[in-house]
């Protein structure tokens, strides 16, 4: 299976991240657009081009009409629901896939790979790279140093020196050419993108 | 096996045929029939302890060579390291270049692989000749200066200030960079590259990649582990008897 374009609307900052992170063990789950608040909220998933939408249930009040009536399966969307509390067994058949925040990484996980098709990688027993360490090496191999990438992601010097170890370490190339030469090969930038 | 002058050097290369570009190096060519490494030495103009000593750390993978040894052979080492440099320029890269030049693949646009490894390549090419040049050109004549100047007694105010200023052990090595190019060549070849239409030579790169990656090894083990302790005392030695500290 291709790639997962999936919309996240979720209020809470912690949660979102939460979701991100575990998605991060996804190497085929691309995160295209985050809704923060439930503002136009619906326009906002209709005129993004997306598989899924990770949607909080206080975006339509927890009511399945509400929810009904404003998705109405446009664009053969399909819908991930977090809840923020436990949900009871009428509730839950209403919906093909749902996550609890108090649920443990394994409900999660099961879940979340129904959609990707695809088990979560933990850091442990994957070589893969991570969605942001795709996002390092992809800047990298621009020919960025270490501080620009930093402001570029929004993240410390040290999180992009992390981020550059554990892309050596995963993929056994430790040069900018080569880490291009890879970079190349998986799409990751095009040829005509380097000098 | 024994490694004295009265062992053949047929049984030599029989036993490890990596030393095959090693003795080339020395000017030994095949067809010596079963003449002794005392024998080939004397025609060949070569010392054969200096020789001895190279073979054997190509053979034993942690060997160290003895310095005491080495300290008497330090043009025969000069002329070695240059011939090897001569050797990865003139015969292993331009294989390996050759090599990959003749790798194709099915369906791919403009060649893009064989384009990438190639452009690859060029850029470890320029690395190894730009640090092999700087050696030649500045790094051996100084070593070659100190091991004349450490044999005579005379004075020389001009290399003293040379020692002052650019001593050995401000040799930038950066023989790191240019065996972690390799590394990742070889990880790009064997794991990340989609197989070519004619794998065998994909194959064969590979493993001329892991032969002048020893290769190479064995050469910055001569530079950084012998050349260099020794030239450092030479410098030093140098310096007490001109009574300088």
């Amino acid at each position: 299976m291709g790639e997962v374009k999936i919309i996240i609307a979720e209020e809470s900052y912690i949660i979102r991240e939460g979701i991100k992170r575990i998605l991060s063990g996804y190497n085929n789950i691309c995160i295209v657009k985050e809704i923060v608040n439930k503002k136009n909220y619906s326009a906002e998933i209709a005129n993004c081009n997306s598989d899924y939408v990770f949607i909080n249930s206080s975006f339509f009040n927890n009511s399945i009409e509400e929810f009904k009536h404003n998705f109405n399966n446009k664009n053969n969307l399909q819908y991930l629901i977090i809840f923020n509390n436990d949900v009871d067994k009428k509730t839950k058949k209403q919906f093909k896939n749902i996550i609890n925040i108090n649920d443990s990484l394994d409900v999660i996980a099961k879940t979340l790979s129904k959609i990707t098709n695809q088990s979560l990688k933990t850091e442990q027993n994957s070589n893969e790279l991570s969605l942001r360490e795709k996002e390092v090496l992809r800047e990298v191999t621009l020919g960025k140093i270490n501080k620009e990438i930093a402001e570029f992601l929004f993240i410390s010097i040290h999180t992009v020196i992390t981020h550059r170890k554990n892309i050596t370490k995963k993929l056994g190339i430790k040069t900018v050419s080569g880490l291009t030469v890879y970079a190349i090969l998986n799409n990751i930038i095009s040829i005509d993108q380097t000098k | 096996m024994n490694f004295d002058k009265e062992q053949k050097i047929s049984t030599l290369i029989h036993n490890n045929y990596r030393l095959i570009p090693i003795i080339s190096r020395f000017g030994i060519n095949f067809g010596f029939g079963d003449k002794t490494i005392a024998q080939i030495c004397d025609e060949n103009n070569i010392n054969p302890f200096f020789f001895l000593e190279i073979i054997k750390m190509f053979y034993k993978e942690h060997y160290m060579p003895n310095k005491s040894v080495m300290k008497t052979f330090i043009p025969e080492t000069i002329d070695y390291l240059l011939k090897s440099h001569k050797y990865y320029n003139e015969i292993k890269i331009p294989l390996i270049e050759q090599l990959i030049t003749s790798l194709f693949w099915i369906e791919t646009k403009n060649n893009v692989n064989r384009n990438i490894l190639k452009k690859f390549f060029n850029e470890y090419k320029k690395e190894v000749i730009e640090h092999t040049a700087n050696e030649e050109e500045n790094i051996y004549p100084y070593i070659i200066e100190i091991h004349a100047q450490y044999k005579s007694n005379n004075e020389n105010l001009n290399l003293i200030n040379k020692i002052k200023s650019q001593s050995i052990t401000n040799y930038a090595d950066k023989h790191e960079s240019l065996n972690s190019a390799l590394l990742d060549l070889k990880n790009i070849i064997i794991k990340y590259l989609p197989p070519a239409i004619n794998n065998q030579t994909a194959e064969q790169i590979v493993e001329e990649i892991f032969k002048l990656e020893k290769d190479m090894d064995d050469h910055t083990k001569i530079e950084d582990t012998i050349l260099v302790p020794i030239i450092k005392e030479m410098e030093q030695n140098i310096l007490n008897q001109n009574n300088i500290n």
